[in-house]
């Protein structure tokens, strides 16, 4: 499969806001291209994340904004964007009465699969994620992790379904049903397939995405590529160190090199500025307690991006 | 058509799987004719109605084919109410999915094991007393039988609609479960002054008349047999409303 440029989703000065009084989104606007076929979206829970799947899914009807998907736009072709994408919500929507034959069965048929094709595909299916053994049990009687594991299925089993979007992919599974159903996603956005994950876990967006929005209170904070988050983040080092006169006016004086992470630990931004600081100390006689320098992580990235309400760097 | 068949399926598959609610079901009604109302024969073996004397047997049926159908809506009404806080209704539906597909898997497949329980009481009540309705008795009690099952289909997917707690649900179906069996003609006639009043509010008073004329007299009241059509009609199309309202716009 090449290289995707075009344009899947725009979504346009969206608000939504629930009950008249809790605004879940303000004035989103963003689009999303899908390079390698994975787009994420990430933030803290209550964020607006799955508002933002449940508007661009038809799930919801939009109040305010505009919002298109694979072209079609939400509030007047909402028939044809439901027959292009498939919807992996994260909260358990099986008939867990039902064995996991019956539930992709009767799913697909209420998709409009044809029966041959449908057979097939379940069957396809639980091989691969390694469910055939219990395709004829209900579902209530498998574990958490294998009855995501069939929401997941069900979310897959629409070939015609061009675009899926998986709310929090891996949530509730192992770290091996983890790294598993990574593959799986890799593997089927290789064949083509186009997938919008919304998840807080950092590790899932490094291992998958290309693109990445971050949001947090109804709001986009940022959207970059993974790359350009970690060129942004990966220099960063923290210094654990007694606070005093001294360093908090080298802070003061080096606002875009360094700033306060908390109480006693200084965040430089490179190794320049950490170079800089302890010669400063060093020159001026500073006593340092106790020093710790620790590289930052893109979860560090992240926490700081939510904390900052900006680029990180607040 | 794969829609529709995709929640027939669904539908029947889920009676398969609740084997002893569905056998209960069925039995349940066979188990009134057979027992509570054979014991009560002894007592009251026959009913004056329309000017006749009538098998208090005969006279019951049809109350005991009406009870049937309004136990649809409690089963019904805790299915739709799964469905709507699992969010199934709202997975069906966006996947392509439809309304009137939803509701109408509903019917077939409840309107299926409806079928196979009304010829089992036929056929215990010919046993019992020899009589069978004729066969354009028969075609009358569909043409009375289908609006009420409709009827009482529909309010229970409403009421799992609209119902938003477990123990709301619970209480609504105790609070109307017995007051409308008991203040409709199913099994008397009802004689007291109040009792009367309340009766001619109940659906059920109704649809247990045009059934019984249906049945013992091969011929239904028009104005008994529209009000019947268009109670069905009404709740079928405020069910189809409520579910459009919580599907996903």
């Amino acid at each position: 499969m090449g290289e995707r440029q075009e344009i899947v989703i725009t979504v346009s000065d969206v608000t939504h806001v629930y009950g008249g009084r809790y605004r879940a989104l303000s004035g989103v606007s963003f689009s999303a291209s899908f390079e390698n076929g994975i787009f994420s979206i990430l933030g803290p829970n209550g964020a607006g994340k799955t508002t933002l799947v449940n508007l661009m899914t038809t799930s919801i009807k939009l109040q305010r904004g505009r919002i298109s998907v694979l072209g079609l736009d939400v509030r007047t072709e909402r028939r044809r964007i439901r027959d292009m994408i498939s919807l992996c919500p994260q909260e358990l929507e099986l008939d867990v009465m039902l064995s996991v034959r019956t539930n992709l069965w009767s799913y697909g048929l209420i998709r409009g699969m044809r029966k041959s094709l449908l057979r097939s595909r379940i069957e396809e299916l639980l091989e691969i994620f390694e469910l055939t053994e219990k395709g004829n049990k209900r579902v209530m009687e498998l574990s958490g992790g294998e009855m995501r594991r069939v929401q997941l299925m069900r979310a897959l089993l629409d070939p015609s379904a061009r675009l899926i979007f998986i709310d929090e992919p891996t949530l509730g599974l192992d770290p091996v049903g983890k790294r598993r159903t990574w593959e799986l996603i890799r593997e089927m956005a290789d064949e083509g397939y186009l997938f919008l994950l919304t998840t807080n876990d950092m590790a899932e967006v490094e291992s998958l995405s290309h693109e990445i929005l971050f949001i947090n209170g109804g709001r986009i904070l940022l959207k970059t590529t993974v790359r350009e988050f970690k060129r942004m983040y990966a220099g960063r080092k923290k210094v654990r160190v007694e606070r005093g006169e001294a360093l908090e006016r080298w802070v003061r004086e080096n606002p875009h090199r360094a700033r306060w992470y908390d109480g006693d630990t200084v965040e430089v931004f490179n190794s320049d500025a950490l170079y800089d600081l302890l010669t400063y100390l060093s020159r001026n006689r500073v006593p340092v307690g106790e020093l710790s320098v620790e590289d930052e992580s893109l979860l560090d990235g992240f926490i700081n991006l939510v904390r900052g309400g900006g680029d990180g760097r607040a | 058509m794969g829609v529709l068949e995709g929640f027939v399926h669904r539908e029947l598959a889920m009676k398969r799987q609740a084997m002893g609610a569905f056998m209960g079901q069925m039995i349940t009604p066979s188990l009134y004719l057979a027992l509570f109302v054979t014991a009560l024969s002894g007592n009251i073996p026959y009913l004056m109605y329309g000017g006749r004397k009538v098998p208090y047997v005969l006279y019951v049926l049809p109350g005991i084919m009406a009870i049937q159908m309004l136990y649809t809506f409690p089963y019904v009404a805790s299915l739709v109410f799964n469905d709507r806080r699992f969010g199934l209704i709202r997975s069906f539906f966006v996947a392509r999915g439809k309304p009137h597909m939803y509701l109408l898997g509903k019917l077939l497949a409840e309107g299926f094991v409806l079928l196979l329980t009304l010829l089992l009481l036929i056929g215990m009540c010919a046993l019992i007393t020899g009589y069978l309705p004729s066969a354009y008795s028969a075609l009358l009690l569909i043409a009375v039988g289908l609006p009420t099952f409709v009827f009482w289909l529909s309010f229970g997917t409403m009421l799992g609609l609209v119902l938003r707690r477990e123990t709301t649900r619970a209480a609504v179906f105790t609070l109307l479960n017995l007051p409308t069996i008991f203040t409709a003609p199913v099994f008397y006639d009802v004689g007291t002054t109040w009792l009367r009043y309340v009766s001619s509010i109940n659906p059920l008073t109704y649809q247990v008349m045009a059934l019984r004329e249906a049945f013992l007299r091969g011929s239904v009241d028009g104005g008994l047999l529209a009000g019947t059509a268009a109670m069905g009609a009404l709740m079928l199309c405020i069910s189809y409303v409520v579910l459009e309202r919580v599907s996903p716009r």
